[in-house]
């Protein structure tokens, strides 16, 4: 009864519930204890598109079921099931448009009074949505965890106030603790390097006393198991939790191996500075001062050397203050031509005196250069200042010195030219334009270098011009100068050839005004022609040897006879008869002196040896003819042997009659104590070899010893008794003088000869030079 | 000086008017001239015109005294010199010469000249230069 009654209140209920249950938007299963479907709700049904007979038959669950959930969720069933427990599922439902959808199913036992399981209530509710934001979440999550442990970044929260942390599995991999452990602050410390300790209580405490919202960051290290180093980097954000107080989200990186590039980098930028330093090193130690300035003109560095050199400090130098190591006078011209450049912005350079520290300025060479920015803008300008002093004192020297030469050449009259044989182009210095009187300027051509040359010379010019032309290498001339005004100028002109790098033949050349040496050189030639004369007819010593002896000779007598007279006259009785013969004898002696010093004078006073054509035989006659008296009165018979139709030589009279009149003497001498054999004396003239004319002496006197021939011609073999004769010495001079020769010989019988040979006159000896070449040796 | 040297030719007169004296010069006008004075001066004299003449006089042993000229034709004064060194004939000699040449003056003073008098000369110079001689 009571069963029935139940069943009755079941019924009862069981209407009331289904329309409850079909109102509902939760699905409902109503399960016997096996599991097995007694009832569904109306919304199951809408939602499978199934019958409840459909749902009650056997299969009902692995239709709807999700394949990959049918055995998991029968064993958990099964498991649930059996115990008078709820339990739940998540599971997923194919509904009547083929979709699945999640469900969280709850399953809720209906028990009697024996606590044994009469029914069980089964109802789902649709988690779809939340099961796809959880999924969305735990995939981004998984972004998290990936990104963190990619970036090796983990992540915590520390409520400031309680201690309590929570981190990221990544963290707990960072700080190597097993992941879920507790995080405290004393495991934290306990990985924290021993130098950061203090780091982490100042961090709580700036932690705890901030109350802003801004940012901070963190870095500390640690101290692994294996003792290796990790460097940790943190950016933590203060936030407020659900209940208002402090918590702290932040991310910890591990950035050991950013440290360890950041290490690298700081190594390559220690580097760069050290380079930096290097360059500047080499900024300041380049030998030239060295500067950058602003676009304004300004200056923003000098190098150490400029410091150095002008003795400015840094602070003196700023900004405009390096003007002052320029020279004042050079200042204007530097700053107008800074502005231009500034103004330009092109590079460009001028030449200035810097002060040294010493006080001293030198030239410098200050040259700048724009530095520009992508957009072509002057950011700097970067110059350097090179000492070209020494340069600059070497240019001054030169210009000097080209002004010495120009001035030497106007002293020395010497002129420079160059001359480019193919174009006929000519060059000339201002002096050659002096020499040649035409206008400073004027364009030289051969035509006009022709037109000033003298008549006589122009052919000489041609042929010059001529060889020049060919190519020669080098030439000299000597021509003459027809100026206007009648003048005639001798120029020297020497010259060398040069080919230029297009093998285009260049004359270089120096023309000198010899004018003034030629009338020298005449001067001089008269000059070194009366020397000649004077040395040629016998050195000064000879000369006063020649003299003394010749004088010297009567003065003994005078002296002797005069002394004698004395004694005569002063004896008792006197001895006048010796006396009168005594001063005859001086007088005599005394008139011979004298004509020595005659025949000395008429010798040496002649100006100039006066040469003219003479026939050697008529020469030779008038001697003989003058002194034939003498010789008759020595005994001695002279014969003539003169060859008809000699050519005249060239010569004076005067003297080669000296000379054949000192040879007649001497030959006569020879023969004067010759008593045994005629007193002969033969004079013979012949022509001699093929250009001159031979005189010859032959006497029959006691002649010479062979070794004597050498003494023969010295001053005092010569002159005797008489004293007549001026010596072969002289003789030899003069013959010398006519480019002759004198010599001796002994004849095969008794005596000697000598004979004197003197060229032809030709023309060319006739000439006033009386140039003539001297016989071949006899 | 001149006088001194007169009287003391006079005081040794009886030696002296025997002594010949020789003199030797190509120059005439020496020849002429100096035995005039010799004899004024009391000497015996008598001249040659070269070496060799004098040489072939056959008057050598009596010469006391030679007056000779440096520079002659021939055989000169030195040469003469020399050979009456190498006959051992020591005549005492004085050279006259017109010409001043001290490489000869040397050689006739190591040949063992007496005096060596440049023309011209003076009587004075003449009679000391013969007093040398003679009394040596």
């Amino acid at each position: 009864m009571e069963s029935r009654q139940s069943d009755a209140r079941l019924r009862l209920n069981e209407l009331e519930l289904r329309r409850t249950t079909d109102a509902i938007p939760t699905f409902i299963h109503v399960l016997r204890p096996d599991g097995t479907v007694l009832y569904v709700n109306q919304a199951v049904l809408d939602y499978t598109g199934l019958t409840l007979e459909d749902v009650r038959k056997a299969d009902y669950r692995s239709r709807v079921f999700h394949p990959a959930d049918v055995e998991r969720l029968r064993e958990k069933r099964r498991h649930g099931l059996a115990r008078p427990l709820p339990f739940e599922n998540e599971q997923r439902v194919v509904g009547k448009d083929g979709k699945y959808r999640w469900f969280l199913v709850r399953y809720n036992p209906l028990l009697d009074e024996q606590g044994r399981i009469v029914q069980w209530y089964a109802a789902g509710t649709d988690i779809t949505e939340r099961k796809q934001t959880e999924e969305r979440l735990r995939r981004s999550e998984a972004f998290i965890a990936e990104g963190q442990r990619l970036s090796s970044t983990g992540s915590l929260s520390w409520k400031v106030a309680t201690d309590e942390i929570t981190w990221s599995e990544e963290l707990y991999r960072i700080y190597e603790f097993e992941i879920g452990v507790p995080v405290t602050l004393e495991l934290i410390r306990g990985r924290v390097h021993p130098e950061d300790l203090s780091l982490i209580e100042k961090m709580k405490m700036v932690a705890q006393a901030r109350t802003g919202s801004n940012d901070f960051e963190w870095r500390w290290r640690l101290v692994m198991p294996d003792r290796s180093i990790k460097y940790l980097h943190a950016v933590a954000r203060p936030t407020r939790d659900g209940d208002g107080q402090l918590e702290y989200i932040a991310a910890v990186q591990d950035v050991t191996q950013q440290h360890y590039a950041q290490a690298a980098l700081q190594e390559a930028f220690d580097e760069i500075q050290k380079s930096e330093a290097k360059l500047r090193h080499v900024i300041d130690t380049i030998p030239t001062l060295a500067w950058c300035n602003l676009p304004d003109g300004t200056n923003e560095f000098l190098n150490k050397n400029w410091h150095e050199y002008t003795g400015l400090s840094p602070e003196e130098s700023h900004s405009w203050g390096w003007q002052a190591a320029v020279h004042p006078e050079d200042l204007p011209a530097l700053m107008d031509r800074w502005q231009e450049m500034l103004v330009s912005g092109e590079p460009g350079e001028i030449e200035a005196r810097l002060r040294r520290q010493d006080g001293v300025y030198r030239w410098f060479l200050i040259r700048a250069e724009p530095f520009r920015d992508e957009a072509g803008r002057v950011v700097r300008w970067y110059g350097t200042s090179t000492d070209i002093d020494d340069r600059k004192r070497a240019e001054q020297q030169l210009r000097r010195s080209e002004a010495f030469l120009a001035e030497g050449q106007h002293l020395a009259r010497i002129g420079n030219f160059s001359w480019r044989v193919a174009t006929d182009e000519i060059l000339w210095s201002e002096q050659l334009y002096r020499t040649f009187q035409f206008e400073q300027g004027t364009t030289v051509t051969l035509e006009l270098i022709g037109s000033r040359v003298h008549p006589e010379d122009v052919a000489m010019l041609n042929d010059m011009i001529d060889q020049a032309r060919k190519g020669v290498s080098n030439f000299e001339y000597e021509h003459r100068l027809l100026l206007p005004d009648q003048t005639v100028k001798y120029l020297h002109l020497i010259a060398h050839g040069i080919r230029d790098n297009e093998d285009r033949l260049e004359y270089i050349g120096a023309v000198q005004d010899v004018t003034q040496r030629h009338s020298s050189e005449e001067a001089l030639a008269k000059a070194r022609s009366e020397l000649a004369r004077v040395s040629r007819v016998m050195s000064l010593a000879t000369l006063t040897a020649s003299i003394a002896h010749e004088v010297n000779q009567p003065l003994s007598g005078i002296v002797t006879n005069a002394s004698t007279c004395l004694r005569m006259l002063s004896s008792d009785p006197p001895n006048i008869e010796g006396a009168l013969e005594t001063a005859r004898r001086t007088i005599r002696d005394g008139n011979r002196a004298s004509d020595v010093i005659t025949r000395l004078r008429t010798l040496f006073s002649k100006k100039d040896a006066a040469f003219e054509a003479l026939d050697l035989n008529e020469t030779a006659r008038e001697v003989i003819a003058l002194c034939l008296s003498e010789l008759q009165r020595n005994r001695v018979v002279l014969r003539t042997e003169l060859a008809a139709g000699l050519p005249s030589v060239s010569g004076d009279r005067v003297q080669l009659q000296q000379v054949i009149l000192n040879l007649l003497r001497n030959g006569s001498e020879a023969m004067h104590r010759v008593d045994d054999r005629p007193r002969d004396l033969l004079v013979t003239t012949r022509q001699f070899a093929s250009d001159s004319v031979c005189l010859t002496v032959k006497d029959a006197g006691v002649g010479f010893k062979p070794e004597a021939l050498d003494k023969l011609f010295e001053a005092f073999y010569t002159t005797k008794a008489d004293g007549m004769g001026i010596g072969l010495s002289i003789s030899r001079s003069i013959i010398e003088g006519h480019h002759g020769r004198l010599w001796a010989a002994q004849n095969n019988g008794p005596g000697a000869m000598f004979c004197f040979s003197i060229p032809c006159a030709s023309e060319s000896s006739t000439s006033k030079d009386g140039k003539a070449s001297a016989p071949d040796a006899a | 000086m001149a006088e001194s040297l007169v009287m003391q030719s006079g005081h040794e007169s009886n030696d002296l008017k025997r002594a010949l004296v020789a003199v030797v010069d190509d120059d005439e006008s020496v020849r002429e001239s100096l035995p005039d004075l010799l004899n004024e001066l009391g000497f015996r004299t008598s001249a040659f015109a070269s070496a060799e003449e004098f040489l072939a006089s056959g008057s050598l042993e009596q010469t006391r005294c030679l007056i000779l000229d440096v520079a002659m034709p021939g055989m000169t004064g030195l040469d003469l010199q020399r050979q009456l060194n190498d006959r051992d004939r020591k005549i005492p000699i004085i050279f006259i010469t017109g010409q001043k040449d001290q490489e000869i003056h040397d050689q006739a003073f190591e040949q063992g000249a007496v005096s060596f008098l440049f023309k011209p000369f003076s009587d004075t110079a003449l009679l000391e230069a013969l007093n040398k001689a003679v009394r040596g």
